[in-house]
């Protein structure tokens, strides 16, 4: 894994909320893909940040991969805010597949 | 509780409205195409200059070939370009100028009436085309270096301009003479502005994105790329330079030899990238893509033999060119456009029906969404309906090439069918769980 986070217990529970969240291009969650940079919580304020990227800036299929990961953080932390933010630095590369998505693409 | 946000440095995709269009008219003509392949078998056993030959070719290389890589182009400018289309609404005239002038134009060939219905028809084709150019070049960020893929994309729509002025220019010379020599002499040059300039140079720069991209590879080589683009203009350049001002000569070799070095790099890229992917098992769609590009070599090969026949006034030269064309437009350019259909419309149609769904209910892939069975049916007719044909004009014979056409009107329906139930495709009842 290669995200960050400030808070392991319920980044755990995030990532498994988020591996639910297909690319649909290439039937791998988000997790695995890679796409997930930093998951903070403020628990005073109720928020969870999340930091992603996309396989591409102009992934046609961006727009719909936000919504889900958002939509799956809205599910997995019920009464909290989500902060989702879109970073490509680092750009995204197929060096940060784990090793599981890049067995499931190799099948 | 704070307000939730999203920062999105990402921009919109284009809007499938603005892109099926082009795709359902593309796989309509290449029904129509089909049907009147196979009502042309005496056609296609004579000389190439004909009124239904001229009408198959432009019926092939508009509305086929250019509709659907322009309805392609709108949707992959953005992944091109890292910024949004510049105009939706240029891209929607851009498909009713053209779609309508591209009927227009193939009627006045096929019945050969060569004063105002083939003007209109080409100064519509025109039209819809410098539309098409200004969209793209407008969409190119200004802020900052452009990439190898821009400079494909801009070159490759500035030749489809210059094809259809050449073409607007030579339907007007029917009737108000323009040119001092024969319309063969430029015709010739107009058919290698859009073959070359056009279908390959866009192929090839959208190909080095998309083709490392969907199989994940982790191979890149701009400076091959670099290569490629120069090799291909030059050859280009060279062909039509001379080409006009004296014709086919043993030069012709030598700019066909940098045109077929710059394909041969690209293939090179192909199988590097395919070699370093991380995704192993290839679709049929991209299976299709694939072999598009080696067969790519063989129009090439059947170019070299036709300088030959050219120079030697071999009579043969008359069959050689149709093939060396219908290898180019039937073969490399179909088998793509065969293959990558399934892999770009697909992905429009899904987010039309699931874009918001994500994670709420259960949406298939977009691969989930093509017909598997049809896509194989698909290669089933296609490849020997190619074989069957090409021999068939090869030899002249007849049964031969009306088998094949029959296997090509075939692999348009199947095709259409599927093309057709994609744009149709709607959330099954019952799947929203």
């Amino acid at each position: 894994m290669t995200y960050i986070s400030n808070n392991p217990g319920l980044a755990a529970r995030a990532i498994e909320s988020l591996k639910s969240v297909y690319d649909p291009e290439l039937g791998l969650n988000v997790v695995d893909l890679g796409l997930i940079y930093q998951l903070d919580f403020d628990e005073s304020n109720r928020t969870v940040y999340v930091q992603m990227t996309l396989t591409t800036r102009f992934c046609p299929m961006g727009d719909s991969i936000t919504m889900g990961v958002r939509q799956a953080m809205e599910m997995a932390f019920l009464g909290y805010a989500i902060d989702l933010q879109l970073s490509f630095e680092p750009p995204w590369t197929s060096a940060l597949i784990s090793e599981e998505g890049k067995k499931q693409l190799g099948r | 509780m704070t307000t939730p946000s999203t920062s999105n440095p990402a921009q919109k995709t284009t809007s499938w409205k603005s892109v099926t269009p082009f795709y359902g008219y593309a796989a309509l003509s290449f029904l129509f195409l089909t049907i009147l392949l196979l009502f042309s078998t005496d056609a296609l056993k004579g000389h190439f200059f004909q009124p239904r030959i001229l009408a198959l070719t432009h019926l092939a290389t508009l509305g086929w070939g250019t509709m659907i890589i322009l309805g392609a182009s709108h949707q992959l400018i953005p992944v091109m370009v890292d910024g949004s289309v510049y105009s939706e609404r240029l891209a929607r005239a851009s498909f009713w100028v053209t779609g309508i002038g591209i009927p227009i134009l193939v009627c006045s060939f096929w019945h050969f009436t060569t004063n105002w219905p083939m003007q209109l028809g080409a100064v519509l084709v025109l039209t819809g085309i410098s539309i098409f150019l200004i969209n793209v070049l407008m969409s190119i960020p200004a802020n900052k270096p452009p990439s190898i893929q821009i400079y494909f994309l801009a070159t490759a729509a500035c030749w489809l301009f210059l094809t259809a002025l050449a073409g607007a220019l030579l339907a007007f010379n029917f009737t108000y003479p323009i040119f001092s020599r024969p319309h063969l002499h430029y015709l010739r040059l107009h058919a290698h502005m859009g073959l070359g300039g056009w279908f390959l140079l866009l192929v090839i720069g959208v190909g080095s994105r998309l083709i490392p991209m969907f199989m994940i590879s982790k191979y890149t080589n701009d400076r091959l790329l670099w290569w490629v683009y120069g090799l291909i203009n030059l050859s280009l350049i060279l062909f039509i330079t001379d080409g006009f001002i004296t014709g086919i000569s043993t030069r012709s070799f030598v700019y066909l030899l940098l045109g077929f070095s710059g394909v041969l790099l690209f293939a090179n890229y192909c199988y590097k990238a395919w070699r370093k992917r991380i995704r192993k098992k290839l679709e049929v769609p991209m299976q299709f893509a694939m072999v598009a590009v080696g067969l790519l070599i063989l129009p090439l090969i059947a170019a070299s033999m036709l300088i030959f026949q050219i120079l030697t006034e071999n009579q043969f030269a008359i069959r050689l060119t149709i093939v060396y064309g219908s290898l180019f437009l039937l073969g490399w350019m179909t088998a793509l456009i065969l293959g990558m259909t399934f892999k770009t419309l697909p992905f429009i149609i899904w987010n039309k029906v699931y874009f918001g769904l994500t994670g709420k209910k259960a949406a298939p892939s977009p691969k989930d969404m093509v017909n598997a069975r049809l896509l194989q049916w698909q290669m089933a007719f296609y490849f020997p309906a190619l074989i069957l044909f090409e021999l068939g004009i090869l030899f002249s014979n007849g049964y031969l090439i009306k088998s094949g056409a029959s296997l090509f009107l075939l692999t348009a329906i199947v095709y259409n069918v599927n093309v057709g139930a994609l744009l149709m495709h709607k959330i099954k009842p019952g799947s929203n769980k």
